[in-house]
């Protein structure tokens, strides 16, 4: 059996406005990695090429181990699939739901699906069509967990709920973790939200992976320097940074490759690092896309 | 282990479309009812032109809410979330359509046959009321089949739209052969070349849009 949940190479997809290039990913089993991506990104692109509900024009796909779209069947036994666009029938009740799952899965665990209901406040009687859009959202998650499966895969899950309700979302989806041979890809662009739950960041735009790695490491690397830069003083071109701006005689500066041998090099240069600040993962997310776009479009 | 999810699949779209289907069948033979049984020439026309309709709306309630409106709802990517391909799920939706529509509209259509048999209604009618139902079952195949290829909404309505004209058109047509016409109101029914050609390009159209609709589904790579 693969050790990979997900493997990516070379996947590309074209439509008329819009194309996903070249895409390389990989995600290990009992992992969890977060997708960023502004709107228009690419993130429902990638997870629906992942799931076989669009066929790439390029590249390999494989899922648990299995070659998509050739054995799509066989691998989704083992995926759950959650995402903000996702609807359930309007006019059937959340028990038939329960009960069509059921009657698929062989592994569905009735108990813990009893559990999430208490937890999440459902009732099996509720017609889909009365569920607010929160409890609805709950009830996708609850028909997908209690299956039991392997990997995780969530598009924006926690789109458009309320706070509460994005709570009790990524609670429960911190409790699957403790289940370390289960996977998850979720996909956002709520930054905050990813950085809770994944060990994985991966950071998309306009079509392509601009950076991918654990989280630690965007976390430790990624730095604002504020330098006093007298005058006459230029600061030279250091590799990792990706932003420098000047306001009199005050420049800000975005690394990637934060280093004790940085600041040195700044401090030889003339200048004097007044602070050195950390950067969080929205604002890392930010400086890598735009730094992206100006290395594409300068 | 597929093919016990298929069965489900398509047990399920069974379920949810039983209201339409049970409301259709209801509907149906109490507009047959009134045709055959109202007592007056009135009655008879609004009856069975009621009848027609009630065909043409199982069709396209059917086609739009167990395809289209998955499509639109997003339900799709619930169902397509399971273990099935896309073109299984595509092929459910076409075997529970066809099945669907098949079983309330034999029934429906061998009730109205049985009747004009066993009534005083002239039996000269059952060409032209099979031809009528042979065309109600053409409108639905190529109605399942757009909806199954194509993701328009626009498109639908268009099949929506000629199907109900081209019935007006039918109607006259046939009405206006003489062979036809003139013997509608006999005691005898007569299968004339031009009812027999009729049913020959229904049943053909009908076996083409299913089989385009078949390869569609092979051919398409794109479900969402």
């Amino acid at each position: 059996m693969s050790d990979l949940a997900i493997e990516l190479d070379g996947v590309g997809k074209a439509y008329r406005f819009f194309t996903l290039s070249e895409v390389n990913l990989t995600l290990p089993c009992g992992q969890i990695m977060g997708l960023v991506g502004p709107n228009g990104a690419g993130k429902s692109t990638l997870i629906r090429i992942l799931m076989s509900f669009v066929r790439q024009d390029s590249g390999q796909v494989r899922v648990l181990g299995r070659a998509m779209p050739e054995e799509q069947a066989a691998a989704k036994w083992d995926i759950g699939y959650v995402s903000e666009e996702m609807r359930l029938y309007a006019y059937a009740t959340l028990g038939w739901h329960m009960r069509f799952i059921a009657s698929i899965y062989p592994g569905w665990d009735a108990p813990y699906a009893q559990t999430l209901l208490k937890r999440f406040n459902l009732r099996p009687q509720q017609q889909i069509k009365s569920l607010s859009h929160g409890e609805r959202a709950k009830a996708t998650l609850l028909l997908m967990l209690a299956r039991r499966p392997r990997l995780l895969v969530l598009d924006e899950p926690t789109t458009g709920l309320d706070p509460v309700a994005r709570h009790e979302m990524l609670t429960e989806l911190m409790d699957v973790l403790r289940d370390e041979r289960r996977a998850i890809l979720f996909s956002s662009h709520n930054t905050q939200d990813v950085e809770q739950i994944s060990d994985q960041i991966t950071f998309i735009d306009r079509g392509r992976i601009i950076d991918s790695s654990d989280k630690e490491t965007f976390i430790e690397h990624w730095r604002r320097l504020r330098l006093d830069v007298p005058d006459g003083v230029r600061l030279p071109v250091f590799p990792g940074v990706v932003d420098v701006a000047v306001n009199g005689r005050v420049a800000t500066v975005t690394t990637n490759a934060q280093s004790p041998q940085l600041l040195s090099a700044y401090t030889r240069a003339g200048a004097t690092v007044v602070e050195v600040q950390r950067m969080t993962l929205e604002e890392i997310f930010v400086a890598n896309v735009m730094a992206s776009r100006k290395e594409r479009f300068p | 282990m597929s093919t016990s999810v298929l069965g489900r699949l398509i047990l399920k779209d069974f379920y949810l479309a039983w209201p339409v289907i049970a409301g259709s069948m209801v509907l149906g033979f109490a507009m047959l009812g009134l045709a055959l049984f109202g007592g007056g020439q009135v009655t008879f026309y609004v009856g069975s032109v009621s009848f027609i309709c009630v065909l043409i709306l199982l069709n396209v309630f059917l086609v739009s809410s167990t395809v289209a409106q998955e499509k639109k709802d997003r339900v799709i990517l619930f169902v397509l979330s399971l273990p099935v391909s896309t073109t299984q799920y595509a092929l459910t939706k076409l075997a529970s359509s066809l099945l669907a529509f098949v079983i309330p509209f034999v029934m429906l259509g061998a009730a109205a046959l049985l009747m004009i048999g066993l009534t005083a209604i002239p039996h000269g009618l059952i060409p032209l009321t099979v031809a009528v139902m042979m065309y109600v079952y053409l409108y639905f195949c190529i109605f399942l089949a757009v909806a199954l290829a194509a993701d328009s909404a626009v498109w639908n309505t268009v099949v929506i739209i000629c199907g109900n004209v081209m019935l007006n058109f039918l109607i006259a047509w046939l009405l206006n052969r003489p062979a036809v016409g003139a013997t509608a109101k006999g005691p005898v029914a007569v299968w004339s070349s031009e009812i027999i050609a009729t049913l020959a390009v229904e049943f053909i159209g009908s076996v083409v849009a299913l089989a385009a609709a078949l390869l569609a589904i092979l051919r398409k790579k794109d479900f969402v």
